[in-house]
């Protein structure tokens, strides 16, 4: 699946998790409370959401597929909260 | 899938979430126009922080595993408080200077002007521009009291004029009745050209002084601060031969302010405040008689800033406590607006 001994993927994981601090923050101090709290919410609603989907004949099959669903999910709740 | 362990599921859903809500900010910020610089200096942050630790991976490869944890969680904390100093010195600015200005507001008060009646006038300074609402009681020509003022960063001096000519013309009548109240955008906003920063506040708040004081009507100069505006005007009063100088809601210092929001800001992190403006230091050299009025609630401007301030402040000056009263309800007091007119009476 993923190898997280490569280099690559260990520099490429701290660069998303120093991104996700930083959203964290940016959205803490500028935004409304639901939006630096979805900042939590989503991703733990979305690891149960992979946890649920890998048991799903299809993604069990196509585990990649999982990563689109959670993009797209992410995507429409950020125009969502940004429109409402 | 079928092989892979509970853990490494849990693992792979835990990338997948990350990576999405990574999507979830990069999106936000692509929608609001004024996050186009954060997110840009967030991705090359990250984006360097991550090739730097590939490169110390790849150096350390023949070490053992405590050095290239060590590493790890010394570059995961420098990481960490520069991603931390980056969104502060992006956003700090941003969120103090929001560059108003209100459009109708300035439309009705360009037609109100043209009609040249001795009510309103738009007075213009370099690239500063701003509002003279001119003195009710008085004749065009005749000499009068100047209340030239600094505001809050949420205002613009449009809207304020239309506040007092239109909205609130009783409320506001103290202010303007026998004195001309003076009140210039501050640069970025209304139509005043440039960037605020602490520098330029300083230097817009010479020129101003010294436009006002050029006015052959101008008998005397008040100089009159309200919340971020009161560095400005401290500023010029310790520097100007002002008459008096009023300061609602004052901080002693930047860092005060930027403390009210996240206290931090000590130490080396006083580094990161590019608002600078000691008002502490500036009333030392203020010779002329001060009112200072500050509420004990309010939410913005710790009270103990404005205290402090206060216990600074040399010669003939005064403290007024008002009790009870949000940093946004200072104008719409009657007590703080006619102590303000009174004062100003008295030193004019």
């Amino acid at each position: 699946m993923i190898d997280y001994s490569s280099k690559f993927i260990r520099a490429a994981l701290f660069t998303m998790i120093m991104l996700f601090i930083g959203f964290f923050v940016l959205f803490m101090l500028t935004c409304s409370m639901i939006v630096s709290l979805l900042m939590l919410i989503l991703p733990a609603a979305l690891v149960l959401l992979g946890i649920i989907l890998v048991h799903v004949p299809f993604f069990k099959a196509h585990p990649w597929m999982i990563l689109p669903v959670d993009v797209v999910i992410a995507v429409i709740t950020a125009v969502i909260i940004h429109f409402v | 899938m079928e092989d892979m362990s509970f853990g490494k599921k849990l693992l792979f859903s835990l990338v997948t979430a990350l990576t999405a809500v990574i999507v979830y900010g990069i999106t936000l910020c692509i929608l609001v126009k004024e996050f186009h610089t954060i997110l840009l200096v967030l991705l090359i942050a990250a984006v360097v922080l991550g090739a730097f630790l590939l490169v110390l991976l790849i150096a350390l490869d023949s070490k053992s595993k405590k050095i290239k944890a060590g590493v790890i969680a010394g570059l995961s904390v420098l990481g960490v408080l520069i991603i931390f100093s980056s969104v502060i010195m992006v956003i700090a600015p941003m969120m103090l200077f929001p560059k108003n200005h209100d459009e109708d507001a300035y439309d009705e008060m360009v037609e109100l002007a043209a009609a040249k009646d001795n009510t309103v006038e738009q007075i213009s300074c370099g690239d500063l521009t701003g509002w003279r609402i001119c003195a009710r009681n008085l004749r065009e020509d005749d000499k009068r009291p100047v209340i030239l003022f600094f505001a809050g960063n949420g205002m613009n001096s449009s809207r304020t004029a239309e506040l007092f000519m239109f909205d609130e013309p009783e409320l506001y009548a103290p202010l303007c009745s026998d004195y001309d109240f003076v009140y210039f955008d501050y640069p970025g906003y209304g139509t005043s050209a440039g960037e605020p920063t602490g520098d330029s506040l300083r230097q817009m708040a010479l020129d101003v002084f010294d436009e006002v004081d050029s006015w052959s009507t101008t008998s005397s100069i008040i100089c009159f601060g309200y919340s971020i505006g009161t560095g400005p005007a401290t500023y010029c009063a310790s520097q100007k031969d002002a008459d008096g100088l009023v300061l609602w809601a004052p901080y002693a210092n930047s860092y005060d302010v930027y403390n009210n929001v996240m206290d931090v800001f000590h130490g080396p992190m006083k580094l990161l405040v590019l608002y600078k403006m000691n008002s502490e230091k500036y009333i030392k050299d203020v010779e002329c008689p001060i009112l200072i009025m500050a509420s004990d609630t309010d939410e913005v401007i710790p009270y103990e800033s404005s205290r402090a301030l206060f216990a600074s402040a040399g010669g003939s000056s005064d403290f007024m406590t008002i009790s009870g009263i949000g940093h946004n309800d200072f104008w719409v007091n009657d007590k703080v607006i006619e102590s303000t007119a009174e004062f100003a009476g008295e030193v004019s």
